[in-house]
């Protein structure tokens, strides 16, 4: 721990210089890290999804300015910006301007053509923008809000659609668009309508209170949080649609209400072959140099969090300690959205990327008896 | 001032799903999947039918594999609402189309619901 920490020498120096540039650097700009690496995460899906590709030319605007502009002129420089803005963004330089390059490209990108417009370019550019207003210090409320008015503005307008409250429009889509055969299956053991009836006050229910409120409110974000998560899981595992990048760029946005980066006493990993690959790879990945490792079992630092692996509290507790260490490390993250988002890896590395998330961020761990896993 | 810029956007989201439940195509005012239309369109311009492949290509639009009646088939689908499909022909019409004289027939079910029709010609 003291040898990761002593003051530099030439070597640290350059070792400090190179890390700025590093993509995998998260602290030291602008933005505070949860957020940058948000932004990061959400342009690594754009890019894996192929959304670059398909920047447009103005065709049928929502403002008629854009007619005036030539076409192939504008798309190059839409993705010209947006690779520009990408790299400075990953470099760490000027990540404000960066984002809100990135978020005027999108948004920009949708008012020149309406057959462009889409739900999920619209929520990229909105996240990059606000991401881009959002103050250095304190919660950045403004994401808050974005989703917030997101989830509620859905629901309501599904509520007052006569078809989604009867579930007419659950069952034509499922059995005509989709085609699920899960739905089909559920539709069969019971009723049409009652299955479709209640999958659609499902959504309009979590969409209009259930996520709004507990998003809202600071001590129930992290609920919020992992029935967003649920949300999107059970419409990916029953439609096979992630919707574009929709569903990843939602499930990325929550970095929102994480906590800034504290730093992370791991105790107890051990020196193990298998101990040293792994936290060689873990410190590869962690370029900010928060975690530090300690081979106490039952070390105690007031200054970060605690992880200790080794814990006499049961397996349940250990494990919920090795998930601490996953949710703490950027590289879950990376690892993630890379399933979410690379379009030419089959479907299951999304299945098991929604699965992961459903268990690494479940909410009430501390309700089972025998956890004591405290962090600061 | 950032702070402000932010809270105005913020704003007129809020703004735009109060507008959403007026007679206006459904953008901005996240209405992802309001509805699920199917819908078919005929047009001429001088008279001579246009093929679908050239209908797709005129206004930009999609398809979907829809199931029906034990097969898929390829369909015109607009997951939002179908005043944006009306909204993207007349603004089409109006503008880069405007010396065609081409007539628009558009026939869409809205969530498997009956057929309806809506039709588009130039003015005299």
């Amino acid at each position: 721990m003291a040898a990761r920490n002593k003051p530099g020498n030439g070597s640290r120096n350059n070792d400090m210089n190179s890390a700025r540039y590093n993509p995998l650097k998260l602290s030291g700009t602008d933005l505070p890290s949860h957020l940058l690496l948000m932004v990061k995460l959400l342009t690594l899906a754009l890019i894996g999804k192929g959304y670059i590709q398909h920047l447009p030319q103005p065709f049928l605007p929502f403002l008629p300015v854009f007619d005036h502009i030539h076409g192939v002129l504008f798309q190059i420089t839409l993705k010209t910006s947006f690779i520009i803005a990408a790299l400075l963004l990953f470099t760490n330089q000027k990540v404000r301007l960066s984002c809100f390059v990135l978020g005027s490209v999108f948004l920009l990108g949708t008012l020149s053509s309406k057959t462009y417009y889409s739900n999920a370019k619209f929520f990229c550019g909105l996240i990059y923008i606000l991401t881009a207003l959002s103050e250095s210090k304190g919660r950045p409320w403004l994401i808050h809000g974005q989703l917030i008015i997101m989830y509620f503005g859905s629901g309501i307008n599904k509520v007052l659609d006569i078809d989604w409250r009867t579930g007419q429009y659950f069952d034509h889509w499922m059995i005509h668009v989709i085609h699920a055969k899960s739905y089909e299956l559920l539709a069969d053991l019971s009723s049409h309508e009652f299955i479709s009836k209640m999958l659609s006050w499902k959504t309009m229910i979590i969409e209009i209170v259930v996520l709004p409120v507990t998003l809202f409110f600071r001590k129930w974000q992290a609920v919020g949080v992992w029935i967003g998560i649920v949300f999107h899981s059970l419409a990916f595992w029953m439609s096979g649609l992630s919707f574009g990048v929709f569903m990843a760029a939602a499930l990325i946005s929550y970095l929102a209400f994480a906590p800034d980066s504290p730093r992370v006493y791991v105790h107890g990993l051990g020196d193990s072959l298998l101990a040293r690959v792994l936290k060689s790879i873990l410190r590869a990945f962690d370029v900010d140099e928060r975690f530090i490792f300690s081979e106490e079992k039952d070390g105690q630092d007031s200054t970060g969090v605690n992880i200790k692996l080794l814990s006499e509290n049961g397996w349940l507790t250990r494990l919920n300690q090795w998930r601490l260490l996953a949710i703490y490390h950027p590289l879950t993250y990376i690892l993630l959205t890379v399933f979410f988002s690379i379009t030419f890896l089959p479907n299951i590395f999304q299945h098991l990327a929604t699965m992961a998330c459903l268990i690494l961020f479940f909410p009430f761990y501390g309700a089972f008896k025998g956890f004591s896993g405290k962090v600061n | 001032m950032k702070l402000l810029f932010g809270v105005l956007m913020l704003s007129l989201q809020l703004l735009m799903i109060v507008c959403a439940r007026f007679d206006i195509p459904k953008y901005f005012c996240w209405a992802p999947h309001d509805q699920q239309c199917i819908y078919h369109l005929s047009v001429t311009i001088d008279g001579k039918p246009l093929t679908s492949k050239q209908i797709n290509e005129r206004y930009h639009l999609n398809t979907w594999r829809y199931w029906n009646n034990g097969a898929y088939k390829w369909v015109n689908l607009e997951s939002r609402s179908i005043k944006n499909v009306k909204n993207i022909i007349r603004q089409y019409e109006a503008t880069y189309g405007n010396n065609d004289r081409t007539k628009v027939v558009l026939s869409y079910r809205i969530n498997g619901g009956q057929e309806q029709t809506w039709q588009w010609q130039p003015q005299q």
